[in-house]
């Protein structure tokens, strides 16, 4: 079967979706396809750039590509599910967010209202169009349903590089991974850590456009010898600070997936997460796999001082991650048997 | 600040981070984590061993080889076999161009590739090479190129025959995805 693989890059951005993309047309070559993607540069803004990309995709027919013509094309990403092909199928890895939960939230900086009914219903008629949905998580889901009153069906994936991770006794330190944006909430931690009152350090890997802002956060709190950016780490160093830590913080505001708390449970750590995170929710419970606090740094502050004060107690927790992973069986094959079916 | 470790000793934030960076190093592997460095984008070994693994010529391989492959197929295997490296972007665009206006033949792209410097020093030995080099060339004679081109399309009429058949075929399928 020849596979195509439909979505849209901001270049030189490598984060999970890039990740995702590239496991999942390795997995379907490894099932015996070809597979390949394609994929177009996306403009998060002006608004008419935003616009030109739906048209630009919509125009875009998959039936006939040079005799070469796709017998599946799998979409992943806002505007790549508007192309044209009978045998369409959409994993929806997040929706044009602007759009939708976060102008709610009060973004409404990037599109007019116009502009943002338009996606809704575009979004609405060509998802429709899709053999199958699938989507990246419950929380990915959950928003198709609130908002356009279409299902899909949830399909998790691995992390790349799971069989790597590994677990190490625990230093003193709450280890964050992750890219320094907004969204990340990487602030609630720096301001928790004012409140801790155990001896514990905060470790904060990754760079993006909040690090001189939250450097600024860590020096006017006098956090200096307590909180620390690494910045760019590499993956075999991030699989050591994982492996290491106490427990992993991962609050963002309604994460899609979140590779993070899968690779904290498969290092075996405790993972502290909000009851708005999204995505880390659908794999933690509170007191089972880490805790589960709201978005408050003086509780997630607590929460650190409960695991720090008790580590055979943060161990088990952490164990019960691995476990529960284990139990979830995530697996490529499973989900090109998903999406080729 | 500083936290008794197991041992008994003060450990420091810092000597905690290069601790475990040295951990990292004693691991091997230095590719960047996902997120944090620009994307690197590759053929994966499989989609590789896929597309062309399966074409490795070895010296003394016949010209026949190269009759299944056309486009980019063949330049990137011709580059691979006689220059034993990959297809550059320029060259890419300028045989690529070449071989689609019809200015150059295949054979006489790989006489070309096999006479560079760089074909000259890997030596690369492909059997009938200067006899497909030698036919091409007499295409471009007056009047004999023209008996003699004609005379080859005549004994490759059957194959083209068959091409053609699978070509329509293909172009039904399609017509039938449209409509």
């Amino acid at each position: 079967m020849r596979v195509v693989i439909a979505t849209v890059q901001v270049p030189f951005i490598n984060g999970g979706a890039e990740a995702l993309t590239e496991g999942l047309r390795d997995a379907i070559v490894q099932a015996g396809h070809s597979a390949d993607i394609v994929s177009l540069p996306f403009r998060f803004f002006p608004e008419s750039e935003i616009l030109r990309s739906m048209q630009l995709w919509e125009s875009e027919d998959y039936t006939e590509l040079n005799l070469y013509e796709p017998d599946l094309v799998i979409c992943l990403k806002f505007p790549a599910f508007y192309l044209k092909h009978p045998a369409k199928r959409a994993w929806i890895l997040h929706q044009f967010r602007n759009a939708y939960d976060l102008r709610e939230a009060g973004d409404k900086a990037v599109l007019s209202d116009n502009a943002c009914h338009l996606i809704q219903e575009k979004d609405s008629f060509y998802f429709n169009q899709c053999q199958y949905r699938f989507a990246l998580s419950y929380t990915v889901a959950d928003r198709l349903w609130r908002y356009n009153h279409l299902k899909a069906e949830p399909l998790y994936h691995p992390p790349p590089n799971a069989s790597k991770f590994y677990s190490s006794p625990p230093q003193p330190y709450i280890f964050a991974p992750s890219r320094l944006e907004t969204l990340k909430r990487i602030d609630l931690l720096i301001e928790a850590m004012r409140y801790v009152k155990s001896s514990i350090w905060a470790i904060i890997a990754g760079t993006g456009g909040q690090y001189l802002r939250l450097k600024e956060k860590i020096e006017r709190y006098n956090l200096t010898d307590r909180v620390r950016l690494v910045g760019q780490i590499s993956s075999q160093e991030l699989r050591a600070f994982y492996a290491n830590c106490l427990a992993v913080f991962f609050g963002p505001r309604d994460e899609d997936y979140g590779y993070v708390t899968l690779e904290a449970m498969l290092a075996a750590k405790p993972v502290i997460t909000c009851k708005d995170s999204g995505g880390p929710v659908e794999f933690i419970s509170d007191e089972l796999e880490g805790l589960v606090v709201d978005s408050d740094p003086q509780l997630i502050a607590e929460a650190i001082d409960r695991l720090a004060n008790n580590r055979s107690w943060s161990i088990t927790l952490g164990k019960n991650g691995q476990m529960k992973y284990d139990a979830l069986a995530l697996s490529w094959q499973n989900v090109v048997s998903a999406l080729l079916a | 600040m500083k936290i008794k470790d197991s041992a008994g000793g003060h450990l420091t934030l810092d000597s905690l981070i290069d601790a475990i960076r040295q951990e990292a190093r004693r691991r091997g592997d230095t590719e960047s984590a996902p997120g944090t460095a620009p994307l690197k984008r590759k053929i994966s070994s499989q989609i590789a061993h896929k597309l062309f693994g399966e074409i490795e010529l070895k010296d003394g391989a016949h010209i026949r080889e190269f009759l299944p492959l056309y486009g980019e197929e063949f330049l990137i295997i011709a580059y691979r076999t006689l220059l034993g490296r990959s297809l550059d972007s320029s060259g890419a665009q300028h045989y690529m161009a070449a071989l689609l206006e019809g200015r150059i033949t295949r054979w006489e792209l790989l006489a070309r590739l096999r006479l560079s410097p760089e074909g000259r020093a890997r030596g690369f030995h492909l059997r009938r090479l200067w006899l497909g080099f030698m036919a091409s060339m007499t295409y471009r004679l007056p009047v004999i190129g023209c008996i003699a081109a004609l005379l080859a399309r005549i004994l490759a009429l059957p194959q083209w025959l068959q091409f053609q058949s699978g070509q329509e075929m293909r172009l039904n399928h399609v017509e039938r995805r449209i409509n």
